[in-house]
């Protein structure tokens, strides 16, 4: 099926568990369920994006995907090759494909090291470049293709701005020429004037090249802007699938709802008029996850079935799934 | 070429960026190398050769800093100290620091069951009171300058590899690293490029700060009678000989001491400015 060719990244059933050991036997007293049984796909091209408040699994599900920490249970193909089964040796011969864009700009670049040389030395090891010029020819095409210019280029992290940093980063992930790019929320540490061009700088990097992007974020309005699929993750679950341009229109799901309306206006009367979820408690723990929906416990609609049945991913309408028993009677609510 | 001419200028700048006082100790650790070199050409006397005729003579024309107990010249003495305290102080910390390093950086950058084994290892030695397993290394590995070399810098070891493991272990989480990693660099380049140059800094402090007490340590080693033997000169065994007679004659002791003070603080100093020097951070700075 042409469809499935087009499918760069497939995530089923992926679970992270941390075991909680204690004493000196390292007697194990429990896990933590960081991720717990998450389904996705990534096409060629386009953008997935994470949403859901920290602690609840976006940054370790980005982290799995790398091998970085180990999963549990599931299967990660890439280009229809299960990562998961590949020996560390196989691994490394895709480990280029998949690249990550993190999170603080100053940490992820070496202090000693100049922005130029930052790429030069990742794009060394493709063993593509031979000669001196060429990889100085390349190093200057990427420095430019993220819109840095020469003289930046000679400039070490710390003399550059939190954006330069940034874009140094993004230059760094796609010297490996990756098939998948995590962006692991790469604009939280910047200034709102900043992250509106890091997104820009993203969406025209990924119109030029073809790129596909993982993003993780708890910014529900960065997030709409680049993704063109949303998953809203709550305790290491999904609990809702939808296009990015359905999100602030119409969740189902009422984590979502009490996401979205967490989000202040800027209009006085608009905000005194405006209906506020507010979730009473804290998120449980993923040590005693509640049973049943991961939600209850905080859910205004929350009822008997709920505290026992754990509600499964279902199709709303179109691409939206949302995994909720209540959905359909909470949907007139919307309008 | 006119790169690098710019790239020497900028070091030197932030080298010399603190003032006289690196001028200062510059000069005198020149003054002090030019003296353990040249010692036989500057002094007429022989450093061991025994005169009771001057036995404790004060200050004068031909001894500017008197004789000591012996009659033997002090100024001659501290000329030849100054090489023998030198040596074993540079040796027994570049030793030290190295392996320190090395097993600090395997320790580290491995962790699981190696680097375990490492810093039990470390954890042992740390539990036996450091002069006494000096001395015994000491005792064990024969009574000359490589039998010091080699207790002094076991001695201090531990210290070095805590502080590379500690540095490793921090460095190593740092995005940077995670991010060459996913570009499958090669383990030996992420460690020669990133890894040293980046726990280098504080490691030269240290090292710098061991230089020093090194040099005490060796004269109480040798004060004990494990080392340096009789009659060899070496600052640490003159400032004991000598304070004897604190009260009656204080050069015997204070030369000797002040030397010891001065070099470890130029030590000091120029360790601290070659720190800031390799830090592209200040560079041109300060």
């Amino acid at each position: 099926m042409e469809a499935q060719k087009n499918i760069i990244l497939s995530v089923k059933g992926l679970k992270v568990h941390f075991p909680l050991t204690k004493g000196i036997t390292k007697r194990q007293i429990g896990y933590v369920r960081a991720v717990e049984d998450v389904t996705f796909d990534v096409e060629r091209g386009k953008t997935v994006g994470i949403v859901g408040e920290s602690g609840c699994g976006k940054t370790t599900t980005g982290k799995a995907i790398l091998r970085m920490v180990n999963a549990t249970d599931g299967e990660i193909y890439l280009n229809g090759e299960n990562l998961l089964k590949m020996t560390p040796h196989e691994h490394d011969k895709v480990k280029r494909k998949v690249q990550m864009i993190f999170q603080d700009p100053y940490g992820s670049l070496d202090p000693r090291q100049k922005a130029s040389s930052i790429i030069r030395e990742i794009l060394v090891e493709d063993g593509k470049h031979h000669t001196s010029e060429e990889l100085d020819r390349r190093t200057q095409q990427l420095l430019t293709m993220v819109g840095l210019s020469e003289e930046i280029g000679e400039r070490y992290p710390h003399e550059m701005s939190g954006g330069q940093r940034q874009r140094v980063g993004i230059a760094r992930a796609l010297a490996c020429n990756p098939d998948l790019i995590i962006c692991d929320e790469p604009v939280s540490a910047l200034d709102v004037s900043i992250q509106a061009q890091i997104i820009n700088l993203l969406t025209k990097l990924q119109k030029e090249l073809g790129l596909t992007y993982l993003f993780i974020a708890h910014d529900l309005a960065v997030v709409r802007h680049i993704a063109d699929t949303v998953y809203v993750m709550y305790l290491g679950k999904f609990v809702e699938k939808m296009r990015s341009d359905e999100m602030f229109s119409s969740p189902l799901h009422p984590y979502t709802k009490a996401l979205l309306s967490a989000i202040p206006v800027v209009d006085y009367h608009m905000e005194k008029m405006r209906k506020r979820i507010e979730l009473s408690g804290e998120v449980p723990s993923p040590i005693h996850a509640p049973t049943g929906c991961p939600f209850h416990p905080r859910c205004p609609h929350a009822t008997e079935i709920c505290k026992e049945k754990m509600p499964e991913m279902e199709v709303a309408f179109g691409d939206h799934e949302v995994a909720c028993h209540h959905y359909k009677e909470l949907m007139p609510e919307q309008q | 070429m006119t790169k690098r001419s710019i790239k020497i200028q900028s070091f030197l700048k932030t080298f010399y960026g603190r003032g006289f006082i690196v001028y200062a100790a510059t000069l005198v650790a020149l003054v002090f190398i030019v003296f353990a070199i040249f010692a036989g050409v500057i002094t007429p006397y022989d450093p061991n050769e025994i005169n009771l005729a001057q036995s404790l003579a004060l200050p004068d024309g031909s001894h500017i800093f008197g004789c000591d107990l012996h009659g033997r010249d002090v100024f001659t003495r501290i000329l030849y100290g100054a090489r023998i305290s030198m040596l074993i102080s540079v040796f027994s910390c570049v030793v030290g620091a190295v392996i320190g390093m090395v097993l600090g950086l395997i320790a580290g950058y491995l962790e699981g069951p190696v680097g375990t084994i490492i810093m039990r290892y470390v954890d042992l030695q740390l539990a036996i009171p450091p002069m006494l397993f000096t001395i015994i290394i000491g005792m064990l590995a024969g009574h000359n300058m490589f039998g010091l070399v080699f207790a002094l810098s076991f001695g201090m070891l531990p210290g070095f590899i805590r502080l590379m493991y500690g540095l490793v272990l921090s460095l190593k989480h740092n995005d940077y690293i995670v991010a060459l990693r996913f570009a499958k660099i090669p383990r030996w380049k992420i460690i020669l490029k990133h890894l040293l140059p980046n726990a280098f800094p504080t490691m030269l402090v240290t090292f710098t700060m061991n230089l020093g007490s090194t040099i005490m340590l060796e004269s109480t080693l040798s004060f004990l009678g494990i080392g340096i033997q009789q009659p060899t000169a070496s600052w640490g065994s003159m400032v004991s000989d000598g304070y004897s007679y604190i009260f009656t004659r204080p050069f015997l002791a204070f030369v000797p001491g002040i030397c010891i003070l001065l070099l470890v603080l130029s030590f000091n100093i120029l360790g601290d400015s070659l720190r800031d020097a390799i830090d592209p951070r200040l560079k041109g700075k300060l």
